[in-house]
């Protein structure tokens, strides 16, 4: 991940050197931000194997586009934006699917890859299955807001949306999930980092 | 929105609190909310619970990125550098083979798409959702070609008789013995290319030097879906000049090569896990 002449590159150093014709810079920035971009994905997909594609696509697209990059934002936002566009695009392209039986019994195993934690299996697939019900704009909205806690203002800018316009879809997004996730109160209250009696007090409800 | 003008029994409904804790409620409308949440113990539940939502939701572990669709997108990063330096598709420099570009869909990612969702679906299903999102059960692969975004351009569905033609027209696989190493790999490349001609051509009866397999191998023989798709995912689509069954390091490998790169992978190799070796510029 280091490299000896410059220890610490920043994100747009890299891509300039990308655009530089250095081989290995536009690796790095992938390497740097991979887990955050596929959590992205696979969020706003739902689907590992449309995450994937989305995930690819996206870094291909970049990669090949960097030198449009203008710099009016973060390196991290515009590769979100594209991460995102390329999920939703996906969901868009996705036909109303019939479930059928594989043939291949390895490609279920990915999926149930058990997490260290047994007790956040639960919350994972609850999660998970939940996120579903939700229109793939607003998931993106709430993905990027509750589940990677990204900043209202930037997640409005990997959106190209007002910050109301992104307040408004998470709003909706958790009012939609309740039924869904509020069985989940008492084990994540217990862990969770947010205050569960703020909107009780009238100055409350920042948001 | 939730045209909400809530009197002492009137209570707002989630969206509307949800709205108030975002902060989208202004002015009287948002004194009233916040008088009403905290006067309101059904209310004020409610709000709790959506404080729970976006609780569950930030503490759900993110699943991390599989190793599988990691090396996937580095290969596919590395193949993508020699292209975009000259910013010519990759097509145009081999005019005579584009006609062998047929196959632009991964089957494997197909199978494997449809089993993701079956698996989410019968999470929700566990999980005891009542409107259930995924349709009814049908057998066998039939949905390779409904689930996929790219159906109608080749449907090689696994086990499906049309495929073939397709593969057939993509390349052979040849398996020359040849024992490739590291340091001589490109040598090597250019020795077999030179041996039987550029293009492995479906038609090449030509034999093979050192040939293990006897008799398929020395005029190619016709690639499974699986290693069909790891190589045109590897060339972008593009038609091998060689694909040879053969070790590497000692190990058993498939060499790919187009005019200008080399792929080394494992025999195992599929486009959503194509298990690269090495790669190198020819």
């Amino acid at each position: 991940m280091e490299t000896p002449d410059a220890p610490e590159p920043s994100d747009a150093d890299l891509l300039r050197r990308h655009v530089a014709g250095d081989p290995a810079a536009f690796g790095l920035l992938f390497q740097r931000h991979k887990e955050r971009l596929w959590a992205v994905a696979l969020r706003t997909t739902c689907d590992r194997e449309d995450a994937a594609d989305a995930l690819q696509e996206a870094m291909i697209s970049a990669f090949r586009r960097a030198k449009d990059f203008r710099g009016d934002s973060a390196v991290t936002t515009w590769l979100h934006r594209i991460v995102v566009n390329a999920a939703l695009d996906r969901v868009r392209r996705r036909p109303a699917r019939t479930v059928s039986w594989s043939a291949d019994p390895d490609a279920l195993e990915p999926l149930l890859v058990p997490s260290p934690r047994a007790d956040s299996i639960d919350t994972r697939l609850d999660v998970d299955a939940a996120l579903r019900v939700l229109p793939a704009q607003q998931r993106a909205a709430l993905v990027l807001v509750d589940m990677l806690g990204y900043p209202v203002a930037e997640v409005a800018a990997i959106l190209g949306l007002s910050e109301g316009t992104v307040k408004s879809r998470c709003a909706r997004g958790r009012a939609r999930l309740l039924p869904y996730l509020a069985h989940l109160r008492g084990d994540s209250a217990a862990g969770g980092n947010q205050p569960v009696t703020d909107a009780v007090s009238p100055e409350g409800g920042g948001g | 929105m939730s045209g909400l003008r809530h009197r002492e029994r009137r209570h707002p409904d989630a969206t509307a609190i949800a709205e108030y804790r975002a902060g989208l409620a202004g002015g009287r409308r948002g004194r009233r909310l916040a008088a009403h949440v905290a006067s309101c113990a059904r209310c004020a539940s409610v709000s709790d619970q959506l404080a729970a939502v976006s609780s569950a939701l930030s503490s759900a572990p993110a699943p991390p990125l599989p190793d599988s669709v990691e090396r996937r997108i580095t290969a596919a990063l590395a193949t993508a550098t020699a292209p975009a330096r000259e910013a010519a598709p990759a097509t145009e420099t081999t005019p005579a083979r584009s006609r062998h570009r047929v196959w632009r869909l991964r089957p494997v990612l197909a199978v494997s798409a449809t089993a993701a969702c079956l698996v989410l679906a019968g999470v929700v299903y566990l999980v005891g959702f009542t409107g259930s999102p995924a349709g009814p059960v049908s057998s066998s692969a039939a949905s390779s070609s409904a689930s996929s975004p790219l159906a109608g351009v080749a449907a090689p569905a696994a086990g499906s008789a049309p495929a073939n033609s397709a593969a057939k027209a993509a390349f052979l696989v040849t398996a020359s013995g040849t024992r490739y190493e590291p340091a001589t790999l490109a040598a090597q490349v250019r020795a077999q290319l030179a041996a039987h001609g550029s293009t492995p051509a479906p038609a090449s009866s030509r034999a093979l030097q050192g040939a293990q397999r006897p008799s398929s191998a020395a005029a190619g023989a016709v690639p499974s879906a699986a290693l069909t798709g790891c190589v045109l995912h590897l060339t972008k689509q593009v038609a091998p000049t060689l694909v040879d069954r053969a070790t590497y390091q000692g190990q058993p490998a498939y060499v790919i090569a187009v005019p200008d790169r080399v792929w080394v992978v494992g025999p195992d190799c599929t486009a959503s896990n194509p298990d690269l070796i090495t790669s190198i510029g020819l």
